[in-house]
């Protein structure tokens, strides 16, 4: 069956989640040669508050890069998660941080849940690094984008000398999906 | 001869890696498009290697030789990324070489970027132009035109609108638009559709009809606008172009003719609130973004100003031309706003291509320093003495930047002055409307119903200064209208008021102070109180709050500061349980801080420390934002006590040396209540205390000779004392105990220094500390002179003793040594020390008197209980008589005591030890709690965290007994110390 994923990423303004859904989208579509749309908040709400981009990754052409529903749910804020989550779909996922306080309205959607911005700040000493652990996370634990995909993708938007503090980070995301499945 | 792919690879690495993206396309299809135009023949007509000058005709070529339409793909990305790159590295060839030899840098950079923003856009609109051919094949689409709506020579996505006009296939139109953005986005530049997320039923297109109805039904918002304004065509219907211009756009263009211009009013207002939290939005201090920095608050002037003086150019240096032409009087800040495009363009550009397409650049990170260096050398910066290239660009950038906002500050002044004239609320502030016989209507319902033409609106300040003013009849009538409404309907206004606290937290701030400050009445209050909570209630709602809380400590920390002082102490508590958030964003801890430290400070404060607070923090901006900073707070009010000497005007220095006292006293309160021991919080207040107080004599002495038209020489016959409190040293008391002492029974003397002391009093006063003059009701003068002190000091009844004290620990302020001598010889030395031993005896019977009176309330009171400050200071008392010294009763005094009486080392340092305990507390208690001596226990969580014991009543309990056994304690070894005289 030909594969059609809706991703939302969450949080903050400034959080790096823009980035984060765009590195996602362009792994997809540039190295895993797969079709991919992206679009995210740019009313004057974002103007320093919303956070909010979303990404379609699809085998078919797409004809209309918004989402319907949302198949994976990234967040980093309990204000993002409660916006977002109604627009769930039936057997969508969460990824978020620990602060995140998930309730009934998950009615039994997975839910994973990680301090990515604790291991930022504290293994990492950079709290903006906190969307490259999420996407490291991401890497590991979805079937959609390669995580080679992802990592060159990555690499191909941040500057040259920064690229081995990125590579910690995604690495240390890896990492954290590797902790969480030991559990 | 290396492989030309491997040349381009190594050549692109001087450009960003998001360049990669690219070579990966190139690499994965060049082989086959070679082979293939090689097996047509066609390889010498098409240039893959070098940039090409041919772009339109050698991609139909290409496409002509691909088999299938997923070949057609591939072979025209693959060719879009040879010309792409090939195109950056030439620019930054050309950019080098002309910016290195031309004289005039911002007129070639200006040209350079046009020529840039040129190539990328024939470039794109050719591939464009080529996708769309091979998905709108055998379709019937629509009449369309696609409109380029964002920076024209952005790399990073191309924004746009697409306008169809029926008939035709539009279904076939969007899913070919679809699969543009899709193709576009694995092999080009990414498209964005904002303007069609608002517009219409189609998707990604919409019609001229679908504009006018979103505007009709007021569905938009100010960033909708301005890239509608901002439209230029890059392919289709030219025509469908200038309809949507007539019936659209056009709305927002100022027509002096048209009775109402509600769309061109609702635009400026979002400008005018978007510029502003632009310039005022707090930066982090290591990172420069051009595009916040001045491109964004350059492009939203320029897109008002165009609509002001009618220009429908759409580039930003065309717009600047042709409003020098058509408002030339700002001629001089169209060039500032021209130059600083430049540069700022030409600087973003270099950046985005050759390091990464981040915004923000943090010079701070490692190796970006180094990348910047390399883009100041190539815009042709050169170091220059000890001046890197790079510190000079960075010394130019914020030049340029600093310039802009100047230049933009005027602009916007006139847009206000232009908004003033046209607003369509005019009928509304004068009162036209609801002040016309028979209106039925509400004015504050009248005024939220008006103000809905256009979301996302921050500018109300003319409304807000219509409220502003005492007795102001608009403002009683407002509030009188909205008390006059069901509660409910109440409720859903007051939200109406709060709704552009996503846009612009600052704006709903100031309209809330202005409520606020002027809320004399019950009606008035549950005003604010209403929209106060809601705004609370909704700040905390915010996906990141902390950053709106920063956004208002920077751009209005008064406004924030007079918000905290006019809210209930339940929503103070929301308020600061917000503050203490902690920021998502790491650049934003600093601030969150500031804004931490000012709840705080609110919360956790006595009426006693506010009244100083609150009087100077809204004079002083730039305080609010350092509270947690006392080194900096040092640097602030040293330089205001340094600066008096230039303030020409007499009465502009007092009452500037008044702000100086005030400053201090808030800085050093703070140190304390951030834990600094006692000892250092005195000295450092008695030192303000003491040039506050020589600063005044001097000035209201030039006041009186100023006001009399004549002066006396008093100098030598004059010295002001300190006594009580001050005298000993001790910080935040709230009297000011004073002697005046004249060396002379001049009448006209004495008259002329109670005028001075009396001025002396005013200015005091105000500054919310009591002066007493101890003998003033005794001689019925503030001034006394020696003689009169001495026969007064020299008498047996008990009232004396107490004047006595006063004189003995009394500390000299203004005055000479002579004069000094003169009261230690003529006085203290005869009429004291001569009766030291009848002193003594009468001190240890007070002492003995009050201990026997203690109750429950005054075993809690810290000055007078058995071991408290009056016993310690009684103790001095006799000891200074005892031994016959003039010493300032402060802790050093005790230090010399134990070492006068080595056999009570132990004792003395024990007083010492508690002397500083004692302190503390009193003093934390004073500006935490209140300025009362009984401590109460209930009181004291605040205190014992400040003071180390923790912040809960468990800590409170271990302070208060602790504080219960050292008083009784204290009072055992001062007991013993008296029982040795």
């Amino acid at each position: 069956m030909a594969l059609k994923y809706s991703i939302r990423f969450s949080g903050a303004g400034g959080q790096g989640l823009i980035q984060a859904a765009r590195i996602l989208a362009e792994a997809a579509a540039i190295f895993d040669n797969k079709n991919a749309a992206e679009s995210c908040s740019y009313g004057p709400e974002a103007r320093g508050n919303a956070s909010r981009a979303d990404i379609i990754i699809s085998d078919d052409a797409i004809d209309y890069p918004k989402i319907d529903s949302i198949d994976l749910l990234m967040v980093l804020t309990q204000e993002a998660y409660d916006r977002s989550v109604k627009d769930l779909s039936a057997g969508g996922v969460v990824v978020a941080d620990r602060v995140v306080k998930a309730g009934e309205e998950l009615s039994g959607r997975k839910i994973y849940q990680v301090a990515f911005t604790e291991i930022a700040e504290k293994r990492f000493q950079n709290p903006g690094m906190v969307n490259i652990i999420a996407l490291g996370f991401f890497a590991a634990i979805n079937g959609a984008i390669g995580s080679k995909s992802i990592r060159n993708a990555m690499l191909a938007r941040v500057p040259k000398m920064s690229e081995p503090t990125y590579m910690r980070a995604f690495d240390m995301g890896l990492e954290a999906a590797r902790e969480y499945k030991s559990k | 001869m290396k492989d030309p792919l491997v040349r381009l690879t190594e050549k692109t690495a001087a450009l960003g890696n998001y360049h990669r993206k690219y070579l990966h396309v190139i690499s994965s299809n060049i082989e086959e498009l070679t082979s293939a135009l090689e097996q047509r023949g066609v390889r010498e007509q098409v240039h893959l290697w070098s940039y090409s000058m041919e772009v339109p005709g050698e991609m139909d070529t290409v496409l002509e030789t691909a088999q299938s339409e997923s070949q057609k793909l591939d072979f025209l990305g693959c060719y879009f990324g040879l010309q792409f790159l090939q195109m950056n590295l030439r620019m930054v060839d050309i950019i080098k070489l002309e910016l290195a030899t031309q004289s005039e840098r911002w007129r070639t950079s200006r040209r350079l970027m046009l020529e840039a923003g040129r190539m990328f856009r024939y470039l794109t609109k050719s591939y464009m132009e080529r996708l769309l051919g091979i998905f709108l094949k055998d379709e019937n689409p629509p009449e369309h035109v696609m409109l380029g709506v964002g920076t024209r020579a952005d790399q990073d996505d191309i924004d746009l609108g697409i306008i169809h006009r029926e008939p035709g296939d539009t279904e076939a139109l969007n899913r070919a638009i679809g699969r543009l953005s899709s193709e576009m986005f694995k092999k080009s530049t990414r498209l964005h559709f904002h303007l069609s997320e608002h517009v219409g039923e189609h998707r990604l297109t919409a019609t001229i009809d679908e504009y006018e109805d979103i505007l009709d039904k007021g569905l938009y918002d100010f960033v909708i606008v301005t890239e509608m304004l901002g439209a230029a065509t890059i392919l289709g219907s030219y025509s469908l172009f200038e309809d949507f211009r007539t019936q659209v756009t056009n709305r927002f263009y100022y027509d002096p003719a048209k009775k109402e211009n509600r769309f061109h009013e609702g635009y400026l207002r979002g400008i005018l609130g978007e510029i502003r939290s632009l310039l005022t939005s707090p930066r982090p201090p290591e990172t420069i973004n051009p595009k916040d920095d001045g491109l964004r608050p350059i492009k939203s002037l320029l897109s008002a100003q165009k609509l002001l003086h009618g220009v429908e150019k759409t580039n930003a240096w065309n717009i600047i031309d042709e409003l020098k032409t058509k408002n030339p009087k700002r001629r001089a800040q169209y060039d500032d706003l021209e130059e600083t495009l430049s540069f700022f363009e030409v600087f973003r550009h270099l950046y985005q291509i050759t390091v990464a397409q981040d915004e923000d650049i943090d010079l701070g990170e490692p190796g970006i320093a180094e990348q910047v260096a390399k883009i100041a050398r190539m815009i042709g910066f050169e170091k220059k003495g000890v001046v890197s290239a790079k510190d000079f660009m960075l010394v130019n950038y914020y030049e340029f930047r600093d310039r802009s906002i100047d230049a933009v500050h005027i602009l916007t002044e006139d847009l206000r002055r232009h908004l003033h004239d046209v607003t369509i609320f005019k009928p509304i502030f004068s009162g036209d409307i609801h002040r016309k016989p028979g209106y039925r209507g509400n004015l504050a319902v009248d005024f939220i119903r008006a103000s809905t033409f256009v979301k996302g609106i921050t500018y109300w300040d003319d409304f807000q200064q219509e409220l502003v003013g005492d007795d102001n009849p608009f403002f009683g009538e407002f509030i009188d209208s909205f008390d006059q409404l069901p509660p409910k309907v109440q409720h859903k206004l007051a939200e109406g008021f709060v709704a552009g606290i996503e846009y612009d937290p600052s704006a709903v701030l100031r309209f809330l102070v202005i409520i606020g400050r002027n809320a004399k009445t019950d009606q008035a209050k549950h005003v604010f109180e209403l929209i106060g909570s809601l705004f609370i209630e909704k700040l905390g709602k915010l996906a990141n709050a902390t950053s709106a809380l920063s956004h208002m400590l920077y751009n209005c920390p008064d406004i924030l500061n007079s918000f905290l002082a006019l809210i209930e102490w339940e929503s103070l508590a929301k308020f600061t349980e917000l503050a203490h958030r902690k920021p998502a964003l790491p650049e934003l801890l600093p601030v969150q801080k500031q804004v931490a430290a000012l709840t705080d400070v609110h919360y956790q404060s006595s009426h006693f420390f506010k009244q100083h607070f609150h009087k100077i923090l809204n004079k002083y901006p730039v305080f609010i934002r350092n509270l947690h900073n006392n080194d900096r707070l040092k640097e602030i009010t040293d330089g205001s006590y340094s600066d008096l000497t230039s303030i020409p005007s007499l009465g502009e220095r007092i009452e500037r040396l008044g702000d100086y006292y005030d400053l201090e006293f808030v800085r050093v309160s703070l140190l304390a209540m951030a834990g600094t021991h006692s000892e250092q919080t005195d000295a450092e207040f008695i030192e303000f205390c003491d040039n506050y107080t020589h600063l005044l004599h001097e000035l209201c002495q030039q006041d009186v000779y100023l006001t009399l038209g004549y002066s006396m020489h008093t100098h030598d016959l004059f010295a002001l004392y300190a006594t009580g409190g001050h005298a000993r040293e001790q910080g935040f008391d709230d009297d000011y105990d004073m002697i005046v002492v004249l060396d002379s029974d001049d009448s006209d003397e004495i008259d002329y220094c109670n005028k001075i002391v009396g001025k002396m009093n005013q200015h005091i006063v105000k500054r919310g500390v009591l002066p007493h003059h101890r003998f003033a009701d005794h001689f019925g003068s503030y001034v006394v002179s020696f003689d009169l002190l001495a026969d007064h000091l020299c008498r047996d009844d008990e009232d004396v003793f107490v004047d006595q004290s006063q004189m003995l620990c009394s500390r000299m302020l203004v005055g000479t040594s002579k004069l000094e001598r003169k009261l230690s010889e003529q006085v203290i030395h005869p009429h004291i020390f001569g009766k030291g031993e009848r002193y003594i005896e009468f001190m240890r019977a007070e002492m003995t008197a009050r201990h026997a009176r203690e109750d429950d309330e005054q075993r809690s009171n810290i000055k007078e209980c058995r071991g408290g400050l009056r016993d310690i200071e009684m103790l001095l008392l006799m000891y200074e008589t005892r031994h016959r010294v003039r010493e300032c009763l402060s802790r050093r005094f005790l230090h010399r005591l134990s070492e006068l009486h080595p056999e009570s080392t132990e004792d003395f340092a024990g007083i010492v030890d508690h002397l500083n305990f004692i302190k503390n507390l009193r003093d934390l208690y004073r500006l935490k709690v209140a300025a009362h001596n009984v401590i109460e226990v209930k009181y004291l969580p605040s205190v014992a965290e400040s003071m180390g014991y923790g912040d809960d009543e468990k800590a409170a309990q271990v302070l208060y007994d602790q504080f219960m056994n050292r008083t009784d304690q204290a009072g055992k070894v001062i007991e013993r110390l008296v029982g040795k005289l």
